[in-house]
């Protein structure tokens, strides 16, 4: 625990949508909506969208109509744009400020305590706009004592101009009054309403529960979010990009029925894992594969399942991990059902620049690292998959439909975005 | 190991062996700037005079605020214009259009910094 702590939380706002109006500025000022990767249901909206009453996850059908009367704009997802997008935001924020903490593709923390600054706001302004100038999103920022309450500063920022600090011992005060359980960072349906049934209604009441109280009644996150609160910071910054788990998964254009199919999918996906693995310099030492039939087609009979695998040792070798989820694969596959999803999950992560010592099952780790290395740097250099395992397949009938998705604009060379 | 069978043709391995830190990389000669570095594509002829062609790639950077040739967004679209200054307001013109200046909704979205055509 520390005191003096000074955070801010840089939120890109209505993301996905920003990145498509960088390159389409026809959409500014207009109502837009991305959906899923499916084209299932709303994922981003503008600012217009919203006020047109369109909510987060609605599916597509509820307002299809607005969209056949051309009153807003359907794009589907792009998820190459997001996560190029993504990466400059990050790295300018990261010029700009080295102590940062890469919470989601568009949110990010600052360390502001190590920058030695005083001015907090003359910063955070400057931040924001060399973020929109640099990369044209727009973001909001939020800036408080803690993390807790900079994610809510943030959101009180999203609805001003911009920029909203909860330094100020008064203006805190107020807001945790007007603050509901249920909008606090890391209070989930079941714990809210578990705190409302205990007299908890607000953030303030949380923040001056007896400690001994909520920890009886709730768990030590809800005691250190209490801290939070009070403006004690006890949720550890985390710099460098190390998830907790990748997770690489689509939803299917058309079902799929046959065991082949799904492998190359899977074969496909568990290679984009390695990928990211390798670029953190991670290994990971279990894999979980989950599948799905698609839910909404009810008259179609349903069936989810996951499974998962422990491997003998840490690798990053997408032939080893393939062949694994294969494995897992075929532990979960039945046959006669129609698969709308499958992904896989990589967890226990392993530093991989250092090298453990291992009894039994020693890999030969530098004759597959090079191997790996060669196959990422051709296909940096020369484009996405040019080399790629063999399992992976090379005719993917069933890729998204992805109807409405705008042009990879700044990750190939085909789809740029051109000027009259 | 299997992987070796999937990799197309030998020849990719001398290339990538061969780019080394003490190469020149054009990466570097062009852009300044990465995470503001866009490239857009021209689309017209409006700048042939300033020897833009169509088709031309464009390497366009977003953290410079002035330059010789800037692209603009006017009336929702992308363009591209030669600047110049007047009693310090900026000016935009192409080989068409005469000078004008951005209106209200209109803005500069980045400088040009390098065309790059393939012969």
């Amino acid at each position: 625990m520390k005191k003096n702590s000074v955070y801010a939380l840089i939120d890109c706002n209505n993301f996905f949508v920003s990145c498509e109006r960088v390159f389409q500025p026809n959409l500014e000022n207009k109502p837009v909506i991305v959906l899923s990767s499916n084209d299932g249901c709303a994922i981003a909206r503008s600012n217009e969208a919203k006020a047109l009453g369109i909510k987060m996850g609605e599916p597509f059908f509820k307002f299809r109509h607005l969209y056949e009367q051309k009153l807003i704009s359907i794009l589907s997802s792009n998820s190459q744009l997001y996560s190029d997008m993504s990466k400059r935001v990050m790295e300018t924020i990261q010029y700009f400020c080295p102590f940062v903490e890469i919470y989601s593709i568009d949110e990010a923390f600052l360390d502001l305590n190590k920058l030695g600054i005083t001015d907090y706001a003359n910063f955070t302004h400057m931040l924001k706009s060399k973020i929109l100038q640099w990369t044209g999103i727009p973001v909001s920022i939020g800036i408080a004592s803690s993390k807790t309450l900079a994610k809510l500063a943030s959101n009180i920022a999203k609805k001003n101009s911009g920029i909203f600090s909860l330094l100020e011992p008064t203006l805190l005060e107020t807001t945790l009054y007007n603050t509901h359980v249920e909008d606090i960072w890391g209070i989930g349906n079941k714990i809210s309403s578990k705190l409302r049934l205990k007299g908890i209604g607000n953030a303030k009441e949380l923040s001056t529960a007896k400690p001994e109280f909520i920890r009886n009644n709730f768990s030590v996150t809800t005691e250190k979010t209490s801290l939070e609160l009070q403006g004690i910071s006890c949720i550890e910054f985390k710099t460098g990009d190390q998830n907790k788990s990748i997770i690489v998964s689509r939803s299917f254009g058309s079902d799929i029925f046959a065991i082949e199919h799904l492998e190359e999918a899977l074969s496909i996906y568990a290679s984009r894992a390695c990928i990211k693995l390798r670029k953190q310099n991670l290994r990971t030492s279990s894999i979980e594969v989950f599948l799905n039939t698609n839910q909404f087609k009810r008259s179609n009979p349903q069936y989810k399942n996951s499974y998962q695998i422990n491997l003998p040792y840490p690798t990053n070798n997408t032939s080893e991990i393939i062949k694994t989820a294969k494995e897992a694969l075929n532990k979960i596959y039945k046959i006669g059902y129609y698969y709308h999803k499958i992904g896989i999950k990589i967890c226990e992560f392993k530093d991989s620049t250092k090298q453990q010592i291992q009894i039994f099952n020693k890999p030969n780790y530098n004759k597959s690292d090079k191997i790996m290395s060669v196959i990422d740097k051709i296909n940096k250099i020369i484009g996405n998959d040019s080399v790629f395992i063999a399992a992976q397949g090379t005719n993917h009938s069933w890729k998204n439909l992805s109807q409405n998705k705008s042009s990879e604009y700044t990750t190939k060379w085909n789809e740029l975005a051109k000027v009259k | 190991m299997d992987e070796l069978e999937s990799i197309p043709s030998p020849r990719f391995f001398s290339a990538t062996e061969d780019i080394e830190e003490n190469s020149l990389d054009l990466n570097r000669y062009l852009v300044t700037h990465k995470s503001a570095t866009f490239y857009l594509k021209m689309d017209s002829d409006n700048l042939v005079q300033e020897g833009i062609h169509k088709h031309d790639l464009l390497v366009v950077d977003r953290s410079l605020s002035t330059g010789k040739t800037a692209i603009a967004v006017v009336d929702g679209e992308l363009k591209a214009y030669k600047t110049s200054l007047k009693n310090k307001i900026l000016f935009l013109s192409n080989d068409y259009e005469q000078p004008f200046s951005l209106n209200q909704n209109d803005y500069i979205w980045g400088i040009v910094t390098a065309i790059i055509r393939k012969l």
